[in-house]
């Protein structure tokens, strides 16, 4: 991935979840995954498009998809209802929508699809074999995985 | 615990899940680690508190047992391998009975435990971290349900060879004979045998400290550095083997290419200019791979731009090192540093030189592992300079076929000054020094 | 001593929900997120307003805003929905009612859009993630300047 894109996601990632959590978020070194399935069990994911290909993909536990609605709608989930689902999906769409707006600044034209929410049963993701970019951030409601895979329009 | 090998078979077979299983051993404690031996060569195991004691023999020589008429020896392999043994509350020993060369050998251990089975392909090489004894009798490491055990090669401790200067043990030299045994030290006494196991430790160092590989594309340098290596230490009456990744660093100084961590200099620019094509007037593609902080890529766009100034130039520039490459799009240069033939792509900043707009808007700087799936389309050119030898050989051989695939026909690859590749395909080619292959699909 | 809250305050600060002859603005909540509705919801309920419709996307949005014609005072539109997008809706309603007062509710990266919702005659914007301050703010500043 281009180096220039990586720093935009990972402040965008720290900003909102600082921001809308209101707590200590610590980020972890960022790595590369060979292929870019997600693996905690509840996972966002947002398409790019524009100058670049690609996706962006919040991954996280089940757990921890329940404390963070808890948290952002200061009531307690104890299932992962429409509401819930509703409310990672605004939480992945602050991050995207921040990185995108930092990355239009350095003169880069990404558009963003709608989020779809995908959780442990029905994972299909056919983009497995593509390099994907990823920022672990470890906050007081568990850990999460900001998954991101960008290729540049041939 | 069972003192009955067919019993712990049994257990074994109760709980395991025999799939993919292609090697099983019998495993037991030894001072304080985990080792085990080849159940082929186990004949049984016995738990016996007598000894009929010899005289004048090793210290490791407990004596010999009567195992129902068939007189064997009693090795204590804590005492040949120089370990406290374990206390025990009984006066029994745990004692595995080998069969080696038609010969059966009683060796003590601290405790046996139970019958492993592993996949024989996931055995690793032995290196000495694992183990204070001789390297020499580890056929490999293990690991299985979070333990490691060490493979003992029994047929090299007790077996025919490694008693080319010691005499049998017999049941007729034990009256009284003193028994010279087998020396612990490496019984291959000759210097070649002597060089080879030195030059096969610090090959397993370099792996282990520095992930760096020795296979065939490295070992013309690694013969020589070898012996520089040897002349030094010993000039300096420091040991030949490396005690870390300091020292191992210090090993390989001498592998990195020419021009490492600065541009390339005005010398490898003329001789680049007779490799890389001019006039091109459609696309030029060039990927390069390890670029670090960019001084490589910035010396081959330049070069690449200014020999097709026609051309669609695209350079894909990757490094795994997110902190080095992350400082490449935007890399500072003091004005002497610069090369003559950059010069044209050198623009005065604020705070001394940056590198053209023009330039820079042809090279992407990706973070990106080669191992991994690129996206890249064919191109003409790859450099990967003192990559391949990071990589293991099986590594190495897929990542070289990929580069074969990714090149046009007529493509150039270059590699590390110290490196050297033999593939179907590739064709070596020399010019002003400057080594580099040429895809020549004919010859495949 | 007295404290400051025994005497009777006469600069009471009106709730920004009510009018000035005391009755609630009405507000149809145009949004395809659950939650971001449910936001706007409680922030706008505690401070007097009166939700009268939600919408999931902009057919419906438009739909609701025919019923509910002239009884909605002010539309937050959301700008990324399905079906319809806030812009097109927004153009829509304004077609049918000129006087339509609408605030569109935009995610970072999409200044493009928010710039044409103005043109087309969106009266204001707020970006997530939504701060309650910053939204009754807006708000109230769009309902005193009709």
């Amino acid at each position: 991935m281009r180096v220039e894109y990586i720093n935009p996601f990972v402040e965008a990632a720290f900003n909102v979840l600082k921001e809308v959590l209101n707590a200590d978020i610590k980020r972890g070194e960022l790595y590369l995954k060979s292929t870019s399935q997600p693996v905690l069990g509840v996972a966002t994911i947002i398409g790019l498009a524009g100058d670049v290909e690609g996706r962006v993909l919040i991954d996280m536990s089940h757990e921890t998809a329940l404390k963070i609605a808890s948290e952002m709608n200061m009531e307690e989930f104890k299932v992962l209802d429409e509401l819930g689902r509703a409310t990672i999906t605004e939480l992945a769409n602050m991050i995207t929508g921040q990185a995108v707006t930092k990355l239009h600044d350095l003169g880069f034209r990404f558009d963003l699809t709608p989020p779809s929410i995908v959780t442990g049963k029905d994972m299909v993701i056919s983009d497995s074999g593509v390099e994907a970019l990823i920022v672990p951030i470890e906050l007081p409601q568990g850990k999460i995985e900001i998954n991101v895979a960008i290729k540049e329009k041939a | 615990m069972s003192t009955d090998l067919w019993e712990l078979k049994e257990q074994y077979n109760k709980a395991e899940n025999t799939d993919q299983i292609d090697y099983k051993m019998v495993s037991f404690s030894l001072g304080g680690k985990d080792y085990g031996i080849d159940i082929m060569k186990v004949k049984e195991i016995l738990k016996v508190n007598k000894f009929t004691y010899v005289p004048n023999s090793e210290p490791y020589v407990r004596g010999v047992y009567n195992l129902r008429g068939d007189i064997i020896s009693i090795i204590d392999l804590r005492t040949m391998f120089r370990v406290n043994k374990e206390e025990r509350t009984d006066d029994l020993e745990d004692i595995i009975v080998l069969s080696i060369d038609d010969k059966r050998i009683g060796v003590i251990v601290d405790s046996i435990s139970k019958v492993v089975g592993v996949q024989a392909s996931t055995i690793q090489e032995p290196h000495p971290i694992f183990s204070n004894i001789n390297i020499k009798y580890i056929r490999g490491i293990v690991d299985k349900d979070s333990r490691i055990y060490i493979i003992l090669d029994v047929d090299r401790i007790f077996g025919d060879e490694a008693e080319e200067e010691s005499e049998q043990i017999t049941a007729t030299e034990i009256a009284g004979k003193s028994v010279p045994g087998m020396v612990e030290k490496s019984v291959y006494r000759s210097e070649e045998k002597e060089t080879d196991i030195n030059k096969d430790f610090i090959k397993e160092t370099l792996k282990t400290f520095i992930n760096f590989h020795i296979t065939d594309i490295n070992k013309k340098w690694f013969q020589s550095r070898f012996s520089e290596w040897v002349q030094v230490r010993r000039n300096a009456g420091e040991n030949i083997q490396l005690s870390g990744a300091g020292d191992a660093g210090e090993f390989i100084s001498s592998f990195y290419s020419n021009n490492t961590g600065r541009f390339f200099d005005q010398k490898t620019f003329v001789a680049l200019k007779k490799i890389i094509p001019t006039g091109a007037r459609g696309n030029y593609f060039v990927w390069d791979i390890g670029c670090g902080n960019g001084y490589e890529t910035y010396s081959i766009a330049a070069i690449v731009k200014q020999q097709n100034p026609d051309a669609a130039i695209k350079v894909w520039a990757n490094d795994k090192d997110l902190l080095s490459i992350s400082n490449a799009p935007n890399l500072s240069i003091s004005t002497g540093s610069v090369p003559p033939y950059l010069n044209a792509f050198v623009t005065e900043g604020t705070k001394g030189g940056v590198i053209s707009q023009e330039l820079k808007d042809i090279i992407y700087f990706e973070y990106h592992d080669v191992k991994n799936h690129n996206p890249y389309p064919d191109v003409d050119l790859i450099i990967c300079r003192d990559v391949l030898s990071f990589f293991d050989y099986n590594e190495q051989f897929r990542i070289t076929s990929e580069f074969f695939d990714k090149l046009k026909n007529n493509g150039i690859l270059i590699i590390g000054d110290n490196e050297s590749i033999d593939f179907d395909g590739f064709e070596e080619c020399e010019e002003g020094g400057i080594v580099y292959y040429r895809k020549n699909e004919g010859r495949k | 001593m007295r404290a400051k809250m025994d005497y009777p305050n006469i600069n009471t600060k009106r709730p920004d929900g009510l009018k000035p002859d005391g009755t609630s603005y009405r507000v149809l909540i145009v949004d395809d997120s659950m939650f971001v509705a449910k936001q706007i919801s409680q922030i706008l309920s505690s401070e007097g307003f009166d939700i009268v419709g939600t919408a999931k996307d902009g057919l419906e949005g438009l739909e609701k805003y025919k019923e509910l014609h002239p009884n909605v005072d002010l539309v937050t539109m959301d700008i990324t929905m399905p079906n319809m997008d806030g812009v097109t809706c927004l153009q829509k309603i304004i077609e049918f009612d000129p006087a339509a007062v609408i605030i569109m509710i935009s995610a970072l990266g999409k200044q493009e859009l928010v710039k044409q919702s103005l043109l087309a005659g969106a009266k204001n914007y707020i970006v997530k993630p939504l701060d309650r301050v910053k939204v009754l703010e807006r708000i109230s500043t769009v309902l005193k300047s009709i």
